[in-house]
């Protein structure tokens, strides 16, 4: 065997334009798998994440009747509480029940700046500050100034709203909304903070304000549109939901809704990894076309001397396994190579980012699509790739080795 | 003889019917006369403003000065003390009690219910005559509510800006007040339809003192529009319509 090895070695040397060419095509399909991989994983892990942080937690508390009007952030059905019992009460037993970490409350409305002669239609939220900088990643984002703090007239936009308001921070800006009264009401707020996120709905359709301060405001007190609840695992959800359906079911009014069923975007992102993986092994194959090419010239070339070591008694078996080990050679460097730099290019934009903001600018912002993607660069898919390659490649090169394995020793040796 | 007589009385007879047929009105003098009655040109006024939706009601109260051009709503209930409308021409600026610059309404603002109402910013902005802004067609005549009608038919005058292309409108035949309204998009949809629920004689002229507008793109919504008590031509101050006195 070690014999064959050897063999099979110095054969890649002898023509070494030809074996460059080969293990350069395996390593250029190995490392566009790596990246593509890479690319779709961290796609799909940003728009749950985003769509977990911004939208739904991992299960989400509505009034049934607010969730079928959602788009329009009505202020009459909102959640205020179990039967009699208030909010702080509800979120009270919600916190105890087993599984749950943290019960963010939100009260989403909509609102417009005036930007002179127009007036811009945004959204406003009222949050805890404490509790969205411990379950969402908005910290990143926040480039400017601060969060917003409890008690305080006071507001965080994004850096495009504030471009097209034109204000800075520091700045004051007057929001006219809606109240739960169907009053129109105008407030002005002092923007202390500016985010930049690639999520267009941070960056140019919300503001953040104190949620004390929107439930006064808008004659909401003790009352908020969502509850988003975040379990201890996500792949816990199954389990705590019933749990929460149960406690739910003694006011009669409420959804509980597990993050995957208010994403719309989610189940084309799992379709979506699922073609791509198929689309990577076609992506290697054709890779392959180059190799099994290489091989059925290197048999076509080495005819007589097939015929030569099959009349010295190497069996068939050995000349198939001869040139599956030159195949596999091919394949593992190649795919070791590409596996590699990859890992490196995945790596780089991982920490860079690609940037699709131009692109993306006539997607509405309520879809919580991140236009700047970062990669995923893990080992796990760099070793997948690698093997991908590996197992394809050797897999491939059984139809020149049978076709070599197969030659008539007499008739290969007249160099037929 | 007799016949020479019953001759003359057909003559008289004839006569008279075209007399009558000559004193018919045509459409334009009966929105003129509507317009006479319903049109302001300086009021004050107080007014309170019940919105149901659905199951819920609201009411608002405000007080109200106007002139051939501006406009200035203050609201009085608690909720909304101290907001106030200022219409300038075809402007609309708000004040807000919280809020330290004034805000100008416009774009599709301006077609949103005002205070949530089934009345739209614009239809509290269109204060031309009708006959400035419509050419009408008398369609017939129907009885409304026991109550003798016209029936006419409003469309766009070219060139106008107006927030219905068409309007249908009973007008009252001796009191020349709209009784009702029906207030159509381009497209022929039925956008609005506003009543008049009771009108008083205030001096020489009739007024509608209650109305009821159903924004019909709205589910289960009406608004109530109630005027308390209302004086025309009074001393409005020269300063009652600036951006100053908004503030």
């Amino acid at each position: 065997m070690s014999f064959l090895v050897r063999l099979s070695f110095k054969n890649l040397f002898r023509h070494r334009l030809r074996t460059v060419v080969s293990i350069g095509a395996i390593a250029f399909s190995v490392m566009v798998v790596v990246f593509a991989r890479g690319y779709v994983t961290g796609m799909v892990h940003s728009v749950t994440a985003d769509h977990i942080q911004y939208n739904s937690g991992h299960i989400k508390i509505v009034q049934e009747e607010y969730y079928r009007q959602e788009r329009l952030l009505p202020l009459n059905h909102s959640v205020d509480g179990l039967g009699e019992g208030g909010l702080d009460e509800m979120i009270g037993k919600l916190e105890e029940l087993d599984g749950v970490n943290m019960v963010i409350p939100r009260l989403k409305f909509g609102a417009m700046v005036s930007t002179g002669d127009e007036l811009l239609t945004l959204g406003g939220w009222g949050v805890n500050p404490e509790l969205e900088l411990a379950f969402t990643d908005i910290e990143d984002s926040l480039v400017e100034g601060r969060m917003i703090q409890p008690g305080r007239l006071e507001v965080v936009m994004g850096t495009k709203l504030l471009d097209k308001i034109d204000r800075r921070v520091g700045d004051k800006v007057t929001v006219v909304f809606n109240t739960a009264f169907n009053s129109l009401s105008g407030v002005t707020f002092e923007i202390v903070g500016r985010l930049k996120s690639g999520l267009k709905l941070l960056n140019e359709a919300v503001f953040l304000l104190p949620l004390d301060e929107a439930q006064r405001l808008l004659y909401m007190d003790d009352q908020v549109t969502e509850l988003l609840l975040v379990t201890e695992d996500v792949g816990k959800i199954e389990e705590v939901l019933p749990k929460i359906k149960a406690l739910l079911s003694e006011d009669g009014r409420y959804l509980a809704l597990s993050y995957r069923e208010t994403s719309d975007l989610i189940p084309f992102m799992d379709l979506a990894e699922l073609i791509y993986n198929q689309v990577y092994f076609f992506l290697v194959v054709l890779a392959c076309v180059i190799v099994v090419n290489t091989m059925i010239m290197i048999v076509a070339e080495r005819t007589k001397e097939i015929g030569m070591m099959a009349a010295l008694g190497l069996e068939r078996r050995g000349i198939m396994e001869l040139f599956l080990i030159e195949g596999g050679i091919m394949g593992v460097v190649g795919s070791l190579l590409g596996a590699m730099a990859g890992w490196l290019i995945t790596s780089y934009f991982a920490e860079a980012g690609l940037d699709f903001t131009q692109a993306m600018a006539g997607i509405d912002a309520d879809v919580p699509f991140n236009a700047i993607i970062y990669p995923s660069a893990s080992l796990g898919n760099t070793v997948f790739a690698f093997l991908l390659g590996v197992v394809i490649v050797t897999l491939a090169c059984l139809i020149p080795a049978r076709r070599a394995a197969n030659l008539e020793p007499t008739v290969a040796m007249r160099g037929a | 003889m007799k016949r020479l007589i019953g001759l003359f009385l057909c003559f008289l007879f004839l006569v008279h019917l075209g007399a009558a047929f000559a004193a018919e009105l045509t459409a334009e003098e009966i929105i003129r006369r509507r317009d006479h009655n319903e049109y302001v040109n300086t009021a004050s006024a107080e007014a309170e403003m019940i919105i149901v939706n659905n199951n819920r009601k609201t009411t608002k109260t405000m007080v109200s000065y106007a002139d051939e051009d501006n406009g200035l709503v203050i609201f009085t209930n608690p909720r909304d003390r101290g907001t106030k409308f200022l219409k300038r021409g075809d402007d609309l600026w708000m004040f807000f009690p919280d809020a330290e610059e004034l805000i100008k309404i416009s774009g599709h603002m301006l077609n949103q219910g005002m205070m949530g109402s089934d009345f739209s910013y614009q239809d509290i902005m269109e204060s031309d005559k009708l006959t400035d802004l419509y050419d009408f067609t008398l369609l017939g005549e129907e009885e409304l509510n026991g109550r003798p009608c016209y029936v006419l038919e409003g469309i766009a005058a070219p060139g106008k800006e107006v927030s219905y292309y068409r309007r249908k409108s009973w007008v009252d035949k001796e009191k020349f007040i709209g009784w009702k309204e029906e207030l159509y998009a381009r497209s022929g949809r039925l956008l609005k339809v506003m009543e008049t629920k009771r009108i008083e004689q205030i001096g020489e002229r009739w007024y509608p003192m209650e109305m009821v507008m159903e924004d019909k793109l709205r589910k289960n919504t009406r608004t109530e529009f109630i005027i308390k008590a209302i004086e025309f031509n009074p001393e409005i101050p020269a300063d009652t319509f600036t951006l100053e006195n908004l503030r």
